[in-house]
């Protein structure tokens, strides 16, 4: 009973943060100059055949597919949902309206858990805008390149499924930030600290994982990046380029798999959050 | 004890090698107002963290309402409220949203009792601003509403008076003795001793994280010696005719004025006049509140 009252209340005071509008416009308006700007390249020169190939990323279904993309983990959907955890975690340290909630009876785990399950809502919302409003600008585009809309070529059910990866592929990045706010009851540790992991840390981990080969390359798969492609890119392998020489293909987890580690990520990241909230001081 | 409805044992707490709260042990009865005094920094903030299970105590207990209560056993909680330090408020919302959110946590709090505690607080006019809109002021009464709100049997307030300009507080000090009235128990922490005197049946004196004073206002005041100043042109003859006085304890010169205890004012003026020295001026001074706290907690 207190958890769903808990979850209810840390998903409103979510909705009314202005930081998540803000997010939402962006990725809003990030898939819209996207696809705006790869139609006016596939338009300057029709006869070739890149060109081609990517006026088919421009139209459904493969258009819907592709604006979805744009939130997973380990691209915009990731930086945007380590800025929001980040900084909604930790500056409730800075108003100090924690100590409200647990000086009101409150269990620490209870609120802590029910603080990380509202954040699914944001990030559904973070897959759920890009979708809508790419679903919306590639239906235009392929009125004008295919003179219809092809609405019967879409599998729906898979769409549905892909939004869902999408969304779930955020939680590792939610929960690393999650963590750090709550160790550090920092904004700027959690959200710098979630940042150069997804834009440094990931990126030359990956590079030298795969380029070390072997066992090394083995445990590229696991990391959240490697586990968001394997659930997202079912049965695909990825060439990564180091030095200008080409690594051996790295060959993602199953998706069953992928999505394991995710949740494997994930519960890791919020048990050690509440085993040290569960432990620390708030007063003051 | 069955009216207890707070105790402390031997409650402490150390930040590493400095120790904040010492073997405090505290008593609270139902339906009282309590004071708890302290100079900055002697412990009270941390001991009222510890009473509501935001801190961890070194060692000893927190009971309320005969229940131990720490971090991860907070269930007696639901029965207090409490406004501790600078309100804790969601800056982006308003006042009433504040409010309607916690009230989501009770499950007997309506869109009635929350215009109700509004008005109590006196936020009526304000209450549809946001929070970051809000002085000190307003977020204190706001915080007061919060504390109010669930009809808490105990109300824990850490100078609730802050912020407030005189009429505030002057409400604020009618609302806590309605309170009372309505059989809520409150523990309140001030700076404010001329207020606590005022409004406190019993109040702790806490100081290097120790209790070095507890009970009953009148019975704490009670024990201390009055003092009587006196006005002469002579000082220093008057000083050495009164050192023969019998039951003077304490006797000092400050320019034409001597200060003593332990003796009234009538038999000083008698034993002066005796001595040929005829003050005057002979002013008892009251023994108050500050007086007592700042002897208490200078002395140490």
């Amino acid at each position: 009973m207190m958890f769903w009252n808990m979850l209810r209340i840390e998903q409103q005071k979510l909705l009314k943060r202005t930081i998540l509008r803000v997010e939402l416009i962006i990725i809003g308006v990030g898939v819209l100059v996207l696809n705006t700007l790869f139609f006016a390249i596939s338009r300057m020169d029709g006869s070739n055949p890149a060109a081609a190939q990517l006026e088919q990323t421009l139209v459904w279904p493969m258009g819907l597919v592709q604006s979805v993309g744009l939130a997973a983990g380990p691209s915009l959907g990731g930086i945007l949902i380590v800025i929001l955890v980040g900084a909604v975690v930790a500056q409730e340290y800075t108003w100090r309206t924690l100590q409200l909630w647990l000086s009101r009876g409150v269990p620490r785990g209870t609120f802590l858990a029910a603080k990380f399950a509202a954040l699914l809502l944001p990030a559904l919302l973070l897959v759920l805008t890009p979708l809508l409003l790419g679903g919306l600008v590639t239906a235009v585009f392929s009125q004008i390149l295919l003179g219809h809309i092809p609405v019967d070529t879409v599998e729906w059910g898979r769409l549905v499924a892909t939004t869902l990866a999408t969304a779930y592929s955020l939680l590792p990045y939610a929960g690393l930030a999650f963590f750090l706010a709550v160790a550090t009851r920092s904004v700027i540790v959690a959200v710098g600290g979630g940042l150069a992991y997804i834009l440094l840390l990931e990126g030359i981990a990956v590079q030298l994982l795969t380029f070390a080969g072997g066992i090394w390359a083995e445990i590229g798969r696991y990391i959240p990046a490697g586990l968001a492609q394997g659930m997202l890119s079912i049965g695909t392998t990825t060439t990564v380029e180091v030095g200008g020489q080409a690594a051996p293909p790295i060959q993602y987890l199953e998706p069953g798999a992928a999505a394991l580690g995710i949740a494997l990520y994930s519960v890791a990241f919020i048990a050690l959050s509440i085993a040290i909230f569960r432990r620390q001081d708030l007063g003051g | 004890m069955s009216n207890t409805i707070l105790q402390t044992h031997n409650l402490s707490k150390t930040f590493g090698p400095v120790t904040a709260v010492n073997q405090v042990n505290l008593q609270l009865h139902t339906g009282e107002l309590f004071g708890f005094l302290g100079p900055n920094g002697a412990g009270k903030t941390t001991t009222i963290g510890m009473v509501l299970g935001l801190v961890s105590p070194s060692a000893g207990q927190v009971e309320l309402f005969g229940q131990p209560v720490s971090p991860n056993q907070t269930r007696p909680l639901r029965r207090v409220g409490s406004l501790v330090g600078a309100p804790a408020l969601l800056p982006y919302l308003s006042g009433r949203d504040n409010l309607r959110l916690l009230a989501r946590l009770s499950d007997d709090v309506s869109d009635g009792r929350i215009a109700e505690v509004i008005e109590r607080v006196g936020m009526s006019d304000a209450a549809y601003r946001k929070v970051s809109s809000y002085s000190t002021g307003m977020k204190q009464r706001i915080g007061l509403a919060a504390a109010l709100l669930h009809r808490p049997d105990l109300i824990i307030l850490d100078e609730p008076t802050n912020g407030l300009d005189p009429k505030g507080m002057r409400e604020m000090r009618q609302l806590l003795r309605d309170l009372v009235a309505d059989g809520v128990t409150i523990f309140l922490s001030s700076h404010l001793l001329y207020e606590v005197e005022q409004i406190c049946d019993r109040v702790a004196v806490l100081n290097r994280g120790q209790i070095v004073a507890q009970g009953k206002v009148s019975d704490l005041l009670g024990q201390q010696k009055m003092t009587v100043k006196v006005g002469v042109t002579s000082p220093a003859q008057a000083q050495a005719a009164l050192q023969s006085l019998a039951g003077v304890e304490r006797l000092s010169a400050n320019g034409r004025y001597l200060e003593v205890s332990g003796v009234s004012g009538e038999d000083i003026v008698r034993h002066l006049v005796q001595h040929d020295i005829y003050p005057g001026e002979v002013i008892t001074q009251r023994v108050d509140l500050e007086s007592l706290f700042l002897e208490m907690t200078e002395s140490v």
